[in-house]
């Protein structure tokens, strides 16, 4: 490798390298003139920038051409990522456009988060990976901090604690990883997990390569499992959600969600995969199994655990759970679902992803927009009168709730519905009684997300009988004044819909298949650990 | 192809449909406008329509390989689950599911909605006036009339106008929550929420029907559900039967037919406008569509088509009986649409044997009264609610007669409307009539039980006499004799005015001349028109079938004269409804139908909600209530965990690690 300034590099990274340089700019020069800058405005131009020049580098491969020597990929998975990360943090940066004690870091801290995520999206290597994870962490404890309500205090050294812990779980993974392949090139991993043959390596004893393997796939499942709110990483979500916020809320339950799924298609992109070269058995079998385990009780105590409460962010708290279950239910099918269904797993999860961004955030947003000038709207039946004195609001409320619940017409209804799909088509050959076994468990999935998109839409009718049918107890004098925010609310509704009218938007049949990029396989690019390729070049 | 037309073709049902919502939002702020979306969009429909008529009238007449007579122009997919690329046996592999929107052009569509957006325009327009009183105040329910209005044109053109199952079905549903929505428009009147209510529950029998028949056809039709592959026998691995007689359900419930008639005579509760569109027009006649539609099917299926006849006939012969006694002037209508919609089935039935020119005689036979049925029983309707509006919403023969003077306006639409359902020769109903017996004969000389079929033709014959027997007893008694007006109008009555009267004068009109103008040897002719469908084969017109042209005529004209001889002449005579008889006493009764679903069903549902209510109020309300609670009991396993005590939470991650770890490793 040359020691020359790799400009090719540079420029793919041109986009979030902009936003940590100005957000790095605005940390240092913003708190000597708080009151003097619109630091929103400021942060806004720094993202259209960025955004300008990702949308100029459209359609470029990665950096170089060897993906064994690059950082980073390119390609439609990156640029999706990069793209949604980028949109929603300019959507989370109207949350926070009104004047406040901590604007310039505020602001700052949003680009760094975005930037973060959009960089994991593009992660071809371990430590890019998980510099871009921390990069969406550690600005979220500062936020927290800064933004939560009353005991914001307790709810920020909760998620800083827990945090740290499975970040301690992720590096765990990633050593393991690394020690086994000998390599962080996420390529050169997955080539050694897909065609080792580790027979040949330990002899006899290849069930201890397994059961090694074991700990990094765990490991990173639990660093990243936290990020996304996976059960049994979740317990922060609802008490940290309870003290952030709306704001912050939004936040938490979009940014590190798109990290974390982002990570984990890059890091499982071998066992994901469908068509790809033929993964040994312990990835065909062993992934997409924890995968269905995962999602299972995801869904199910997520939904369960949703019912018991009054308090809507804890609500939204445990129905984010339940919608990372049906994510993971997606992850679960998609190196099994039908060759010729429209719809891959990987897709149908993007798909859900993307939806859920824009109906969470819209639900977040609205109930802060509806915070202004009132008492705190707390429990479910604060929210009775909405829909007399702000009838617009009101329902565009019930449409993002009523896309989380999955009705038709908006985007969650098919998210849903490509995912139940995917789940209740998996394919089987008579010969093969181990097909069947999949196809049934699989068929058995299907059923609980739909008996669990039973129990959630009480939940959700619930919200939105409060909005609509409780009764006022008092009125009070309440007068809305426009705010920058309902532009980012607006067009998610617009989005919302126009997914549920025309999904074919973002879910042509095929549009990921090579979500995934495929890629010659090298033979032994610096493997050198037990896992190195079974014809021993090197 | 078509490209003008398809460029039209989606705003005909689209425009009223966001006019309704428009007018839902704002029309209670400008409460005397809140027709003006209803009506706008409905000539915009209209002229769409004509727009798309045109076009496919030219291309049926250049017969070009350029435009078939028959495309279907997809707007836009809403999502599918198969591969695009895989047609024939992988769809069924892929299960393809297709969701889209895409709309039929062919002539049978384009005449239908052209028809059904002119109807809708007319009575919307003859609403405005007869939703006021006397002093021009509107009703308190001015703005939700004609939102509803305008919603139901959407859904009836979405209907007409599908090209798949699934679009087809949203508009058959929503027809129906519409019909609902109108008969139960003054629904603080006990009666009218109950008519609603019935209305609602009885078509729902056949809906759920009709939903089971399009599930065989999917299941059977390797998944498919656009009518290009629906729509061909050859494509089906079996299971027509089953799904013809589904459908043909649906079609009972919607259309009224024995024993599923129940609701209609009760849906004159609604408006009169809308039981003018709705229950005479437009609505009623969706299962005459739908069956016209699925000719194709129902050709190869002889048995079904018997079954269609025999119901058809029982329906059209007992609701004339019945319409002989009623004393109410819209129920006596009503109990005429139903009897003409037997009519219909009844030519739709006798199309069977695919190969024989047959179906296309009875399908093009069936959609020709359908037309003229629409235009004349919309003007009887409409006169009938000149009459009501006039007369205070009274509609009782025996407390109105003589109108002649008072209403000749009126007295002019309704005879003219008499006539044509009379059969009266040139009227429209005379045509159609006509055809539709004569197709019923024809078909006994094909079927294999040629005395089946030859009794269905006597009824007709018999119905069409007491058809213009009760027509022209409501006529003379309501326009004739001594000049009878109730006492809420205080003597002083007076011609509706022109918003009224407008709308009856162009009926009146169509009335006269649609049945000479669309018969089959015209230039117009609406069988020449329709025979460019494709799927039934084609035969040229035959020649006129004397004896069956004759009877019917003479069956009708003899009506008349007796009708003239008992209530005309001289009204000294015992009015019908006071005669006793066996007969007569079950036509007063309605054939005690009303009374028979009570009895079976009604009453032993009551018994078994008895039961049922002692038994759920012990037994299943504790389960109910434990499935209920089930997922808040598990919940509340799991709660505990959530103690808010950072330390278990580390600790639970850590230990739910080492179990995933361990178990995992075990079962390898």
């Amino acid at each position: 490798m040359d020691n020359s300034i790799p400009m090719e590099l540079l420029k793919f990274l041109s986009p979030e390298g902009t936003l940590f340089l100005l957000a790095s700019l605005i940390l240092l020069i913003g708190p000597f003139f708080r009151e003097k800058v619109s630091w929103p405005l400021v942060s806004l131009i720094g993202f259209l920038v960025s955004y300008l020049l990702l949308l100029m580098q459209a359609g470029t491969a990665s950096p170089g051409d060897n993906p064994y020597a690059s950082v980073v990929l390119g390609g439609t998975l990156s640029n999706l990522i990069r793209h949604f990360s980028l949109g929603a943090g300019i959507f989370l940066l109207f949350l926070f456009w009104d004047r406040d004690r901590f604007q310039p870091e505020t602001v700052g801290l949003l680009m760094i988060l975005a930037g973060g995520s959009s960089m994991v999206g593009m992660a071809n290597d371990l430590t890019v990976l998980y510099l871009g994870l921390e990069l969406v962490t550690i600005p979220s404890y500062i936020l927290l901090y800064c933004h939560g309500d009353s005991n914001s205090a307790e709810s920020t050294m909760k998620y800083f604690f827990l945090s740290i812990l499975s970040s301690a779980f992720l590096l765990l993974g990633i050593a393991f990883l690394y020690g086994l392949t000998g390599t962080t090139n996420i390529a050169a991993i997955s080539d050694a997990l897909l065609l080792a043959d580790p027979a040949k390596l330990f002899g006899a004893d290849a069930l201890a390569a397994h059961r090694l393997l074991l700990i990094p796939i765990l490991g990173i499942l639990a660093g990243l499992g936290f990020k996304i709110s996976m059960v049994p990483f979740h317990f922060y979500a609802p008490d940290v959600y309870q003290g952030a916020g709306y704001r912050m809320s939004a936040v938490l339950a979009t940014m590190p969600k798109i990290a974390g799924f982002a990570g984990l298609i890059r890091i499982f992109a071998f066992a994901l995969d469908h068509g790809g070269p033929a993964p040994t058995d312990f990835a065909r079998d062993n992934i997409p199994v924890l995968f269905w385990i995962l999602a299972f009780i995801s869904i199910t105590l997520g939904n369960l655990l949703a019912l018991l409460q009054r308090n809507i962010r804890r609500i939204m708290a445990y129905s984010s759970i339940a919608h990372t279950g049906y994510i993971l239910a997606a992850f679960a099918v998609a190196s099994k679902a039908a060759p010729d269904s429209a719809f891959t797993g990987l897709s149908a999860a993007m798909f859900y992803l993307i939806v859920y961004f824009f109906s969470t955030f819209g639900i977040f947003a609205i109930l802060h927009y509806l915070e202004q000038g009132r008492k705190p709207i707390r429990d479910w039946d604060d929210l009775a009168g909405t829909s007399k004195d702000n009838p617009v609001l009101a329902v565009a409320l019930a449409i993002f709730l009523f896309s989380l619940t999955g009705i038709p017409l908006t985007g969650g209804f098919l998210a849903k519905f490509a995912i139940v799909y995917c789940c209740a088509n998996v394919p089987f050959t008579l010969d093969d009684p181990v097909s069947w076994e999949s196809h049934y468990l699989f068929i058995l999935l299907a059923l609980v997300i739909v008996l669990n998109a039973a129990v959630a839409a009480w939940y959700y009718l619930k919200l939105i009988s409060g909005i609509f049918l409780k009764p006022v107890i008092w009125l009070e004098d309440k007068s809305y004044s426009f705010k920058p925010v309902l532009i980012p609310i607006l067009a998610s509704l617009l989005i919302t819909v126009v997914l549920g009218i025309y999904p074919s938007l973002l879910l042509k049949p095929k549009a990921y298949q090579e979500l995934i990029e495929k890629r010659p396989i090298a033979q032994g690019a610096g493997i050198h650990g037990p896992f190195q390729l079974a014809d021993g070049k090197q | 192809m078509y490209e003008t037309a398809s460029t039209y073709l989606w705003i005909i049902p689209t425009a009223p449909f966001l006019a309704g919502l428009l007018t839902f939002i704002i029309g209670p702020k400008f409460r005397r406008y809140s027709y003006l979306p209803c009506i706008l969009s409905g000539i915009l429909s209209f002229v769409c329509a004509l727009i798309v008529f045109k076009e496919v009238h030219s291309a049926t007449k250049a017969l070009d390989i350029v435009n078939p007579p028959s495309v279907s122009v997809s707007y836009f997919e809403w999502f599918r689950t198969g591969d695009p690329n895989l047609v024939g046996d992988g769809w069924r592999k892929a299960g393809g599911l297709r969701a889209e929107f895409s709309l039929r052009l062919d002539p049978l569509s384009a005449s239908m909605a052209l028809m059904v957006s002119f109807l809708g325009t007319v009575i919307a327009f003859f609403a405005t006036g007869y939703l006021r009183d006397h002093h021009g105040k509107c009703d308190p329910g001015y703005p939700r009339f004609f939102a509803e209005v305008a919603l139901f044109l959407g859904s009836m053109l979405l209907l007409v106008l599908a090209d798949n199952l699934v679009l087809l079905y949203a508009g058959w549903e929503g027809v129906g929550l519409c019909s609902y929505l109108l008969i139960g428009f003054w629904f603080e009147k006990p009666s009218a929420a109950r008519a609603a209510r019935k209305a609602f529950l009885v078509t729902r029998l056949g809906d759920v029907a009709l939903f089971l028949g399009f599930a065989v056809l999917w299941v059977h039709c390797g998944c498919r559900l656009d009518f290009e592959s629906i729509l061909n026998p050859e494509n089906f691995t079996g299971g027509l039967g089953l799904a013809c007689l589904l459908l043909f359900l649906g079609a009972c419930g919607k259309s009224a037919q024995f024993p599923l008639h129940v609701w209609l005579p009760d849906a004159m509760e609604g408006p009169t406008p809308v039981s003018a569109l709705i229950h005479a027009a437009t609505m009623v006649t969706a299962g005459v569509y739908l069956l016209a539609r699925f000719m194709p099917l129902f050709a190869s299926v002889a048995d079904v088509q018997m079954a269609v006849t025999g119901i058809a006939a029982i329906t059209s012969l007992m609701a004339a009986w019945i319409a002989l006694f009623q004393t109410d002037l819209k129920r006596i209508l009503a109990y005429s649409t139903m009897s003409q919609l037997g009519y219909m089935f009844m030519a739709l039935g006798s199309g069977f044997d695919s190969k024989s020119g047959l179906p296309f005689l009875a399908f093009s036979a069936a959609m020709f009264h359908l037309m003229t049925h629409a235009f004349f029983k919309a003007l009887l309707f409409l006169s009938a609610g000149s009459v009501l509006h006039s007369m205070h919403h009274v509609g009782d023969l025996r407390r109105i007669g003589g109108l002649r003077k008072v209403l000749p306006i009126t007295h002019l639409a309704f005879l003219f409307g008499a006539l044509a359902l009379a059969g009266v020769p040139p009227f429209a109903g005379f045509w159609s009539k006509d055809e539709i017996l004569s197709v019923v004969h024809a078909a006994s000389g094909q079927s294999a039980f040629p005395w089946f079929y030859i009794l269905v033709w006597i009824v007709g014959i018999f119905t069409a006499f007491l058809t213009a027997l009760y027509t022209f007893r409501a006529y003379f008694l309501v326009f004739h004799g001594p000049l009878k007006l109730p006492e809420e109008v205080h003597g002083q009555a007076s011609e509706s005015p022109w918003t009224l009267t407008c709308p009856l004068i162009i009926l009146a009109v169509f009335a006269l001349f649609a049945g000479w103008l669309l018969a089959p040897d015209s230039i117009f002719s609406l069988s020449s028109f329709l025979s460019h469908v494709p799927g039934l084969p084609h035969v040229p017109p035959q020649g006129h079938d004397w004896l069956t042209v004759g009877l019917a005529t003479s069956a009708g004209l003899g009506g008349v004269a007796l009708a003239w001889f008992k209530f005309g002449k001289n009204s000294g005579v015992v009015p019908f409804e006071e005669r006793t008889g066996i007969w007569a006493e079950l036509g007063k009764n309605k054939f005690y139908f009303d009374e028979l679903f009570s009895l079976l069903i009604v009453h032993p549902l009551q018994w078994l909600f008895l039961l049922w209510k002692v038994l759920d109020h012990y037994l299943l309300d504790g389960i109910v209530d434990l499935l209920a609670h089930f997922p808040r009991l598990l919940a509340g396993v799991f709660k505990p965990m959530q103690n808010g005590l950072v330390q278990f939470y580390a600790l639970a991650m850590l230990l739910a690690l080492t179990v995933f770890l361990l178990a995992l490793s075990k079962t390898m």
